[in-house]
């Protein structure tokens, strides 16, 4: 008799919720072919769909760049020369972001038919589409550092410590990806409030505008917002070859709560997955 | 016919909390849990009570049963794509592959790129699909619209297509959802023979049919689905007997369709 490895008591309700997530991540490495598909397929899509093929990876983020400079630079008349470059750096590191929470909850809903048929780890769904956000993100961050000297900045050595500052929203972002794509299985809504929420948060970072604009009685509040960490700090290093100004112990915190926030986020999503091929 | 189990279940019980999974609104939850905050246990619906069974490798069964009567949910069940909410429920093979009517292709993609897909969602190598893309193709009779988008293909072209990817994927539990049903009189009887295949290599199969006739001439044995439990399970052509003449009674008496 051959003991059984996918679709026996894996779901079973005896199976404690600790087995269950080390067989969720047993089954990822498992099903690694799988994500590889998944993100080449959904690259591929983009590619196919459009004229303009990948330049969108780049053109969307510096049209929303053109917006703003016309808004604060042209109208406002504030930001000074590096602006663009201020502004787009936040969006780029913004986009990886919210378009990977966006994604993830689509991609969830649009693999139902493929969850009612297979035995696959769910969670491959949200992290495949991260991974393809992940990748836009390092192709504008290279035209970003081909941008640069045109606007007079040159980046340096310290532009290298961008890689961990983009693994630490790497990880926050995936929490909050499997957190919200399981969440709205369960409830359509959540992906229009994210929608709102996210505006709404992008604007409240210091994203068009610096920290230092920022009413300073929300000083607390506005420091605990991790993208007041991601954005400043993604500046500092790629467009100053600076070190960055927050602290090693904020630093350190904020790594704990993203790591937490994944934690959560991938139990919660396994937890869920569950009754994914139930909801009708 | 050898004596290894293949599936087992055990007191299987599959529930559906229509809280859950009918509501998708926040809106329409919180006014529910609102007015009735412990109404908890009412909306929970049994698709599957107390099923037992044994299926035997190189056996192949059927389900039947009137719509809504849990047979779907049960293939999911095997499958191991919805969990046992009490009870269990053991496959001893590689992997169960379950094939549904219209799902599991990404419509954009072409067939062939599909076949990779498919294979990745059954944990395959892309050279171990390499190796089975000509039997596939060959088998699916598609021919040249291998390498059109599935968006273009009909409901039968896509059955083929997933029941020869399925049927060449060494599948040691196959699972069928009324697939064989939309293809047409040659195709069925080309996909009969492959089945029989397949049992033959002690491999086992559970389909979903309306049509007995397919059944009696295909499957060993008959399981009976009546709201979730199990009425009868015996011979296919005792079962299906019994169910062909309940299922005149029952219409005669025009009685109404079961819940779902």
């Amino acid at each position: 008799m051959s003991t059984a490895v996918i679709g026996d008591d894996a779901f079973a309700q005896d199976v404690g919720l600790r087995r269950r997530v080390r067989r969720e991540l047993d089954d990822l490495i498992a099903f690694r072919h799988l994500i590889r598909h998944l993100v080449s397929t959904s690259l591929r899509a983009e590619l196919s769909s459009t004229t303009l093929g990948f330049l969108w990876w780049i053109l969307d983020p510096l049209l929303l760049m053109g917006v703003y400079y016309v808004f604060i630079g042209l109208i406002l008349r504030r930001g000074g020369p590096h602006y663009p470059m201020f502004v787009l750096t936040a969006i780029i590191s913004w986009e990886f972001f919210a378009k990977s929470v966006s994604r993830s909850i689509s991609l969830t809903l649009a693999k139902e038919g493929s969850m009612r048929q297979v035995a696959f780890p769910r969670s491959a769904i949200p992290l495949a589409a991260t991974i393809t956000e992940a990748i836009h993100f390092v192709f504008a961050m290279g035209v970003l550092l081909i941008l640069l000297p045109a606007f007079g900045l040159t980046p340096g050595p310290l532009a290298v410590l961008a890689i961990p500052l983009a693994l630490l929203e790497l990880v926050f972002t995936l929490g909050v990806s499997y957190l919200l794509a399981s969440a709205n299985v369960f409830f359509r809504d959540v992906k229009h409030l994210t929608e709102h929420f996210f505006w709404l948060w992008f604007h409240v970072s210091p994203s068009i505008f610096p920290a230092v604009l920022f009413p300073q009685q929300f000083l607390t509040i506005f420091q605990m917002n991790p993208f007041a960490t991601f954005f400043e700090d993604l500046r500092s290093v790629v467009m100053h070859d600076r070190l960055p100004a927050t602290s090693l112990l904020h630093l350190g915190v904020l790594s704990a709560v993203s790591l937490l926030v994944l934690a959560v986020g991938f139990v919660t999503f396994v937890q869920g997955s569950r009754s994914f091929a139930k909801v009708a | 016919m050898t004596t290894t189990p293949a599936i087992v279940a055990r007191g299987l019980g599959v529930r559906y909390n229509l809280r859950l999974t009918r509501r998708r609104t926040l809106r329409r939850f919180l006014a529910e849990a609102w007015r009735n905050p412990r109404s908890h246990s009412t909306s929970d619906f049994w698709a599957l009570r107390d099923v037992d069974f044994d299926i035997l490798s190189g056996e192949s069964v059927a389900i039947v049963g009137r719509n809504g009567s849990g047979k779907s949910t049960l293939l999911m069940a095997i499958a191991g794509v919805i969990a046992a909410d009490s009870g269990r429920i053991t496959t001893f093979g590689r992997r169960a592959t379950l094939l549904t009517i219209g799902a599991g292709f990404e419509p954009e993609l072409s067939g062939r790129e599909n076949i990779y897909l498919n294979g990745a969602y059954l944990r395959l190598r892309p050279r171990d699909i390499d190796r089975l893309l000509e039997p596939i193709i060959e088998f699916s009779e598609l021919g040249q619209f291998i390498d059109a988008p599935v968006k273009d293909y009909s409901t039968g072209m896509r059955a083929r297509l997933g029941f020869s990817i399925a049927a060449h994927t060494n599948p040691e539990i196959l699972l069928l959802d009324e697939v064989l049903s939309v293809g047409d009189t040659a195709f069925q009887e080309k996909s009969r023979k492959r089945l029989m295949e397949l049992t033959g290599q002690a491999q086992a199969v559970v389909v979903v049919s309306h049509s007995l006739d397919f059944i009696v001439k295909t499957c060993s044995r008959a399981l009976w689905l009546e709201r979730g439990e199990v009425l009868r399970f015996g011979p296919a052509d005792e079962v299906v007997d019994e169910y062909a003449s309940a299922a005149a009674a029952s219409n005669a008496a025009a009685a109404p369709e079961a819940p779902v």
